[in-house]
C-alpha cells in the first residue's frame, strides 16, 4: 500500500498528460480522486496493509517505505488538504489549461509529501523534500505577478540554504554511519556517543528543517510566500506543505533518528517560544487578511515545536495532534480568505466590515476556525493546546507553559481583530452587492469546520482510541 | 591520490568559479553540469559509488536549472545595472581563494577532533547495481523532480512567450 | 439483554429531543414524537427494573470512564422518572396546546428526562456531574419559554442552581482526590478532615437540586412564570428524585455517615428549618401555583430531615417520602394546571365552586391534598410517620418542628381546597371539566397515592428497603406504624388544623381568608410583609451585596482595566509595530537572520 501511494500518482500523472483527446481535462478529477482515495484508505484501512508483508508490489520494488501511526495521520491530512486546495483551485482558476497544470502540480506535491512521510532514509527524505519544494516554488509563482515572483524567489533562496544545510548534514552523517537509512544512522548515533561530527550534523539538519518549517528566525520567506501565492496554493502550502517538510521531518529526525538530547530539547524549546511570540505579535499588527494568517501560522508552528521540545511522550502526542488540527483549521482559514478575496476583491482588512451579513457561511466557519486556533473549548484546538501546556508543565517547564497560555490570549486577540474588521459590525461601504461564494468554495470550509468541531467534541473518544495508541510509535 | 585526481580537482574548482561568475545563465548551467560530472568521476575513483550516485541525483543539473530560471524571472536589469552587478560579483569572488586558504590553515593548525569509527567498506561497486537495487526509490523521486521541472517550465514560460 | 441497553434511557429521550427541536410545526408531530419517546423510555425502565447491570465505555481517559451502573436504587429512580415522564408528557399534549415555543418545550422536556436518567445511572462522578449540569441548562430554557417576561425568573433559577452546582463540582473534585477514584462504588470515605468539606459541598449541591432552603427561592417565582407541566415535572418530581437520590447516595455510600456525627444534626436542622419556613410562607399564599411551590420546598425538608437522622426509620421514611411527594405534588400541580386551563386563573380570590364543575379534578385534589397533609391511610401519612419516628429518636425538638410543619401543611391545604373548590365563585364563569388526556395522569397519580398508602408494603419491601440492605438492621417498616403515640399525635394535629381552619373561615367568611389570622397576627405580620417583599430571599440579598461589591470593585476594575486596555495593548502594539518594521521584505535581511540563527544553533550544540 505504501508503494502504491507513490506509484499511482506517478503513473496517473503520466497517463493524464499523454496527448490523447480530453486526457488533460481529466487531470483535475484524477487529482480529486487521488486525494479523496488517500484520505479514505487511511481512515478505513486495516493496520495490516501498511506493514507490507506478503505484498507482491512491495516485495518487487523494495522501496523500504514504512507507515506508522504518525505517518497515517500525516497521510490523512495530506489527502484532506489537497482535496480542499483542489476545490478552491476549481473556483479560483478559470482557464482550463491552467487548472490542468495546477492539478498536475498538486499530484506531484501529493506524491512528494507521501514520500516524505513514508521514507526511512535521510537521502530519500532529502529528494522528496526537494520535489515538494520545487513544486511549491512553481505553485507560488503560478500567475507570474510581481508579488508572487518575489515571494517565490525568497522561498527559493532560503530553501537553497536549507538544501545546502541538509546535504552537508547528510554528508557528515554518511562519514560516520556509512549508510543513510534511519536505522543505520540510529545505530551509529548509539555507537558513537558525543561524536562531534554527528552533533554538527544534527545541528545542520535541524537548522535546515527549521528553515523549511518557517520557524523564527528562519521564517523570513514565509509571510511573503503565503500571502502572495494564489489562493489554492496558499491553502496547500499553509495547510500541509510546510508542516510536512519542516515539522514532520523534524519530529522524525529528532525522535527516530538522532534521539533526544539535552541540547536539542533546549534548542527546540527556545526556538518554539520565540516563534510563538514573534508570530503572534506580528500577526496582531497586520492589515492584510492572508498575511495575518501567515504570521498566525508561524506562531502555531511554534506550539508544535515547543511541544516536541519537551521530549516526553505526552509532548509528542501534543505536537502531532496540534499538527493535524493546525493543518485543518489553517487550511480552512485560507479557504475563507479565498472566498472573501473572490467575492469582495480585496484582502485589506481595513476596507472590509460586516461581511458576515452577506457571507454567512464564510463568516461562521472562519469564526469557528479562529476560535479553534485560539484554543477555545470544546473545539479541536483547545484539546491540542491543553495537551501541549500539560506536557510542558509535566516536563518541568512551567515558565514555558505559562508563556504558551499567554500567547494563546494574543492569538485570540488578533483573531478577534480579524473577525471584527472583516465579518462583524456594519457592512462596509461599497459592498451592498456582496454575496456568498459559490457552493464549491464553501464546501471545503464546511468540511474542515465539521472536522474541527467533531474532533473537538469527540476528543474523549479519540484520546483513548487514536491519540494514546499513537504514542506507541515513540 | 594520483596526478589525475589533482587535475580533476583543480578542473572542478575552475569550473565552479566559472559557473559562479558568468553572467549568462546557459554558461552557468553548463559550468555546474561539468562540475557535477567531474565530482562524480572523482567519487568513483575513490571507491564510493553510493556517494557518486547521490551526487548524480542531486546535481543532475535539473534542480539547479530550475533555480536559475526561477531567479531569472524575478527582475529585469538594465544594461548599466548588469555591468555594475557583474563587476561586484567578480570582486566578491576574488576574495574566495583567500578564504579557502585561510580555512585550510585554520583546520590544519587546530587539528579539529574529527574522530569517528571508520565506515564499513562498500560491498557493491557497480553503479547499476547501486542505482537499481538500493536507490530505486530515489530514481522515482528524481522522475518526479523532472516532471515538476517540466511543468514549471510549461507554467512559467507559456504566457511570457506569448507576450513578447 | 446486553449491557448497552443502559444507554437507551439516556439516548432515546435526547435524540427525540433533538429531532423535536427541528420537526415542522405541523400539529401532533412533536406530541407524537414525545409520547413515543416517553413510552419507549417507560418500557425500557420496566424491563430494567430490579436488574443489576454495569456498562463501561472508555471516555475522556484519566479515569473518567463513561460508566453506568444499574442496581435497585437507580432502577427505582429510572422507573419513577419514566412514569412521571409518561404522565406529564400525556398531560402536556392538552395543556400546551396552542402555546408558543412548543418545539423548545418538548425538546427541553425530553432532554430533562434523558439527563435525569443519566444522572441516576451514572457510576462515575464526573459523568454524573455532566448530566447534573446539563439539567441546569434545560431548567433555564424551560422557565425562559414560559412567557415573555419570564426572563428574570429564569436567570434567578440559573444563578441559584449554578451556585449550588459549583459547590457540587468542588465536592466531587475533593472527593475524587481524597478517594483516589471517581467511581461511586469504590468510594467510602470516613467523615474526617477534608472529607467533611467534601461532604458538605456535595450535600449543598444535592439538597439545592431538591430545592431545600436556602436555595429554594427560584421555585415560587418559576411557579408563576414557567409552563405548568414543567413545575409538575421538574421541581415537583424529577429534581426531588435526583436530589434526594444523590443525597442518599452520599450519606449511604460515598461517606461513612453516622447519626453520631454533627453533620447528621446539621442536615436535620436544614430539614427542619426548610419545613417550617417554607410552610409558613405557603400558608399565606393566595395563588394556587405559588402555594403549591412553597409546599414543594417544605416537603423536601421532611426528606432531608429523614435522611439526616441517619437511623433506619428516618432514611426509609425520607426516601419513601421522596417518591410519595413526587406523586402527590405532581398530581397537585396537574390539578392546578387543569384549573388554570379551564378557569383561566390561579388566583384563589377569584376561584371558587370548582368542585361542582370539575368533580374529577376535585377528587384527585382531595386525595393528593390528604396525602400531603399526612391523613391516613394515604401514602404521605406513612412516610411522614417514619420520618417522625426517626426524628423522635434523635431529639424531640426535630419531631416538634416536623409536627408543626404538618399542622401548617394541613391548614394551608384546607384553605386551598376550600377557596378553590368549595367557595362561591366571585364572578360568573362557565367552567368545564378538563379533557381526558389531562385527567388520566391525575387519576393515575391519585390512585398511586392511595395504593402506596393502603398497600405500603409494596413500595417499602420492593423499592425502598432493599436500598438500605444491611443498614436496615433487620427492621421492617411495612404495614401500619408501630408507635401508637405518633399516630395519635398526628391525628390530634390534623384535628387542630381543621379547627384552626374553621376559625379562620368564620372570622373572614371565605376560604381564601382562612389563614389571615395567622398572616396578620401581631409579630408575624411584619415578618410576613418583609418576606413577601423578598427581604429574606438569599438571591435578592446576594444581588444587593453584589451591587455594593460591584461599586467597590469598579475602582479596582478601572485600575485593572488600564493595565489590560491601555498598558497591555500599547505594549503589544509597539512590539508588533517593531516586529513589522523588521520584516522589510528584503530577502538578504531574511537570509542574514537565518545564518545568524544557524550560527547560534551550531554554537549551542557544540558548546553544550
Amino acid at each position: 500500500m505504501t508503494t502504491l501511494l507513490i506509484l499511482v500518482p506517478l503513473i496517473g500523472l503520466i497517463l493524464v498528460n499523454l496527448p490523447f483527446k480530453n486526457a488533460r481535462r481529466t487531470t483535475f478529477w484524477y487529482a480529486v480522486m487521488l486525494s479523496l482515495m488517500q484520505a479514505y484508505i487511511v481512515l478505513t484501512s486495516d493496520k495490516i496493509i501498511w506493514e507490507g508483508h506478503f505484498d507482491p508490489i512491495e516485495e518487487y520494488f523494495k522501496f523500504n517505505l514504512k507507515a506508522d501511526n504518525l505517518t497515517l495521520v500525516m497521510l490523512l491530512s495530506i489527502g484532506i488538504v489537497a482535496f480542499c486546495a483542489l476545490m478552491v483551485a476549481k473556483h479560483m482558476i478559470k482557464d482550463e489549461g491552467d487548472l490542468a497544470n495546477f492539478s498536475n502540480l498538486i499530484i506531484i506535491i501529493l506524491a512528494g509529501m507521501n514520500g516524505v512521510v513514508m521514507t526511512t532514509d535521510v537521502f530519500t527524505l532529502y529528494i522528496f523534500l526537494e520535489i515538494t519544494a520545487v513544486t511549491s516554488f512553481i505553485m507560488i509563482a503560478f500567475f507570474r505577478d510581481k508579488d508572487a515572483l518575489e515571494g517565490s524567489f525568497k522561498y527559493i533562496v532560503l530553501s537553497a540554504v536549507a538544501t545546502v544545510l541538509l546535504l552537508a548534514s547528510i554528508a557528515l552523517v554518511f562519514m560516520v554511519s556509512g549508510g543513510t537509512s534511519f536505522e543505520a544512522i540510529n545505530r551509529a548515533v548509539h555507537a558513537n556517543n558525543e561524536n562531534l561530527i554527528l552533533t554538527a550534523a544534527l545541528a545542520l539538519f535541524t537548522a535546515g528543517l527549521l528553515i523549511k518549517g518557517g520557524l523564527v528566525p528562519f521564517h523570513g520567506w514565509l509571510p511573503d510566500a503565503y500571502s502572495s501565492a494564489p489562493a489554492p496554493a496558499s491553502v496547500i502550502l499553509a495547510g500541509i506543505v510546510t508542516k510536512t517538510t519542516g515539522i514532520y521531518s523534524l519530529i522524525r529526525i529528532v525522535n527516530n533518528v538522532f534521539g533526544f538530547s539535552g541540547s536539542i530539547k533546549n534548542i527546540l524549546l527556545f526556538v518554539g517560544i520565540i516563534t510563538i511570540f514573534v508570530g503572534a505579535l506580528a500577526a496582531l499588527g497586520q492589515k492584510d487578511f492572508k498575511r495575518m494568517l501567515a504570521y498566525s501560522s508561524i506562531s502555531q508552528v511554534g506550539y508544535i515545536v515547543i511541544s516536541l521540545g519537551t521530549g516526553t511522550e505526552l509532548g509528542l502526542i501534543g505536537a502531532m495532534f496540534h499538527l493535524f488540527n493546525h493543518s485543518i483549521f489553517k487550511a480552512q482559514l485560507f479557504v475563507n480568505s479565498a472566498a472573501v478575496e473572490k467575492q469582495a476583491g480585496t484582502r485589506d482588512l481595513d476596507k472590509m466590515g460586516g461581511f458576515s451579513k452577506k457571507m454567512p457561511f464564510t463568516g461562521l466557519t472562519s469564526l469557528i476556525a479562529c476560535l479553534s486556533t485560539a484554543g477555545i473549548p470544546p473545539l479541536a484546538g483547545f484539546w491540542s493546546k491543553l495537551i501541549i501546556i500539560v506536557a510542558l508543565w509535566n516536563s518541568g517547564h512551567p515558565v514555558f507553559a505559562g508563556a504558551a497560555v499567554l500567547a494563546s490570549v494574543i492569538t485570540l486577540g488578533y483573531f478577534l481583530v480579524l473577525q471584527r474588521k472583516a465579518f462583524f459590525g456594519k457592512l462596509a461601504e461599497g459592498y451592498e452587492q456582496l454575496c456568498e461564494a459559490e457552493f464549491g468554495l464553501i464546501l471545503p470550509a464546511i468540511i474542515l469546520t465539521l472536522i474541527t468541531v467533531a474532533v473537538g467534541l469527540l476528543f474523549p473518544l479519540l484520546s483513548n482510541n487514536t491519540l494514546i495508541p499513537m504514542s506507541h510509535i515513540f | 591520490m594520483t596526478m589525475l585526481d589533482y587535475v580533476l580537482l583543480f578542473m572542478m574548482a575552475g569550473f565552479s568559479v566559472f559557473a559562479a561568475v558568468r553572467r549568462s545563465l546557459l554558461q552557468c548551467a553548463f559550468g555546474l553540469a561539468v562540475v557535477s560530472i567531474l565530482l562524480t568521476i572523482m567519487m568513483f575513483r575513490f571507491n564510493a559509488p553510493l556517494a557518486a550516485v547521490f551526487e548524480l541525483s542531486v546535481c543532475a543539473g535539473l534542480i539547479t536549472v530550475i533555480f536559475v530560471y526561477a531567479i531569472s524571472l524575478s527582475r529585469v536589469h538594465t544594461q548599466e545595472e548588469e555591468q555594475q552587478a557583474d563587476h561586484e560579483r567578480k570582486l566578491r569572488y576574488g576574495v574566495l581563494p583567500y578564504i579557502i586558504v585561510a580555512a585550510g590553515l585554520v583546520i590544519y593548525f587546530l587539528q579539529a577532533p574529527l574522530i569517528f569509527t571508520a565506515p564499513p567498506s562498500q560491498a557493491v561497486n557497480d553503479v547499476r547495481e547501486v542505482l537499481w537495487n538500493q536507490r530505486l526509490f530515489d530514481i522515482i523521486g528524481l522522475l518526479l523532480v523532472i516532471m515538476a521541472g517540466v511543468f514549471g517550465v510549461v507554467v512559467l514560460f507559456k504566457e511570457k512567450d506569448a507576450n513578447e | 439483554m446486553t449491557d448497552q441497553i443502559l444507554l437507551y434511557p439516556v439516548i432515546i429521550p435526547v435524540v427525540a429531543a433533538i429531532i423535536a427541536l427541528f420537526v415542522t410545526n405541523a400539529k401532533g408531530v412533536k406530541e407524537g414524537l414525545t409520547m413515543l419517546a416517553v413510552t419507549a423510555n417507560l418500557i425500557i425502565a420496566v424491563m430494567l427494573f430490579n436488574k443489576e447491570m454495569v456498562f463501561n465505555m472508555p471516555w475522556a481517559g484519566f479515569g473518567f470512564d463513561f460508566s453506568l451502573r444499574l442496581y435497585h436504587f437507580s432502577s427505582f429512580i429510572l422507573l419513577a422518572a419514566a412514569g412521571f415522564g409518561f404522565l406529564v408528557g400525556l398531560y402536556s399534549i392538552a395543556f400546551m396546546e396552542g402555546k408558543n415555543s412548543l418545539n423548545q418545550y418538548y425538546s427541553y422536556f425530553l432532554i430533562t428526562l434523558g439527563f435525569v436518567n443519566g444522572a441516576a445511572l451514572a457510576e462515575n462522578l464526573v459523568l454524573m456531574l455532566f448530566f447534573w449540569e446539563g439539567l441546569l441548562l434545560v431548567l433555564f430554557g424551560l422557565i425562559y419559554i414560559g412567557h415573555k417576561d419570564a426572563y428574570p425568573s429564569a436567570i434567578k433559577a440559573f444563578v441559584i442552581s449554578g451556585v449550588a452546582d459549583v459547590c457540587m463540582m468542588l465536592g466531587i473534585a475533593l472527593t475524587g482526590s481524597l478517594a483516589g477514584s471517581l467511581n461511586m462504588t469504590k468510594i467510602h470515605l470516613p467523615l474526617e478532615g477534608l472529607a467533611i468539606a467534601a461532604f458538605i459541598f456535595m450535600m449543598i449541591g444535592a439538597t439545592a437540586k431538591a430545592g431545600s432552603m436556602p436555595f429554594h427561592s427560584w421555585i415560587p417565582d418559576a411557579a408563576v412564570d414557567a409552563p405548568l407541566p414543567f413545575m409538575a415535572f421538574v421541581p415537583a418530581a424529577l429534581e426531588k428524585l435526583v436530589g434526594i437520590y444523590f443525597l442518599s447516595r452520599i450519606t449511604l455510600d460515598l461517606f461513612k455517615f453516622t447519626p453520631e456525627s454533627w453533620l447528621s444534626t446539621l442536615l436535620m436542622v436544614i430539614g427542619a428549618v426548610t419545613i417550617l419556613l417554607a410552610v409558613m410562607m405557603a400558608l399565606i399564599q393566595t395563588d394556587y401555583k405559588r402555594l403549591l411551590s412553597y409546599h414543594a420546598i417544605s416537603q423536601v425538608g421532611y426528606m432531608i430531615l429523614g435522611i439526616g437522622t441517619g437511623v433506619p426509620a428516618g432514611i426509609v421514611g425520607g426516601i419513601f417520602h421522596m417518591i410519595n411527594h413526587a406523586m402527590y405534588k405532581c398530581c397537585l400541580f396537574l390539578t392546578g394546571g387543569s384549573v388554570e386551563k379551564q378557569a383561566g386563573t390561579t388566583d384563589l380570590k377569584k376561584l371558587g365552586g370548582l368542585a361542582k364543575t370539575m368533580p374529577i379534578t376535585f377528587t384527585c385534589f382531595i386525595v393528593a391534598a390528604a396525602s400531603i397533609s399526612g391523613v391516613p391511610p394515604f401514602n404521605g401519612f406513612f412516610s411522614k410517620e417514619l420520618v417522625y419516628d426517626g426524628a423522635l429518636e434523635r431529639g424531640w425538638i426535630f419531631y416538634a418542628a416536623a409536627l408543626l410543619g404538618s399542622f401548617l401543611t394541613a391548614a394551608s391545604f384546607l384553605k386551598l381546597g376550600h377557596a378553590a373548590y368549595l367557595d362561591k365563585p366571585s364572578g360568573k364563569q362557565e367552567v368545564k371539566e378538563a379533557p381526558l388526556s389531562m385527567l388520566v395522569p391525575m387519576i393515575v397519580l391519585a390512585f398511586l397515592c392511595v395504593l402506596f398508602g393502603v398497600y405500603n408494603p409494596l413500595p417499602l419491601n420492593n423499592l425502598i428497603q432493599p436500598i438500605l440492605g444491611e443498614r436496615l438492621e433487620g427492621h421492617n417498616f411495612a404495614g401500619f406504624p408501630h408507635s401508637a403515640f405518633l399516630v395519635v399525635m398526628t391525628l390530634v394535629v390534623l384535628g387542630l388544623a381543621y379547627l384552626n381552619h374553621m376559625y379562620g373561615v368564620k372570622k373572614t367568611g371565605k376560604g381564601s381568608g382562612a389563614s389571615d389570622h395567622i398572616h396578620y397576627a401581631p409579630g408575624l405580620k411584619g415578618i410576613y410583609a418583609m418576606a413577601e417583599r423578598r427581604v429574606f430571599d438569599p438571591y435578592e440579598i446576594g444581588m444587593k451585596l453584589m451591587l455594593w461589591l460591584s461599586v467597590a470593585a469598579r475602582f479596582v476594575d478601572k485600575a485593572v482595566d488600564w493595565i489590560y486596555e491601555v498598558f497591555a495593548v500599547k505594549t503589544a502594539e509597539s512590539i508588533s509595530y517593531w516586529i513589522r518594521e523588521l520584516h522589510n521584505g528584503s530577502y538578504a535581511v531574511y537570509l542574514m537572520w537565518s545564518i545568524l540563527g544557524l550560527t547560534l544553533i551550531v554554537v549551542f550544540f557544540l558548546m553544550w
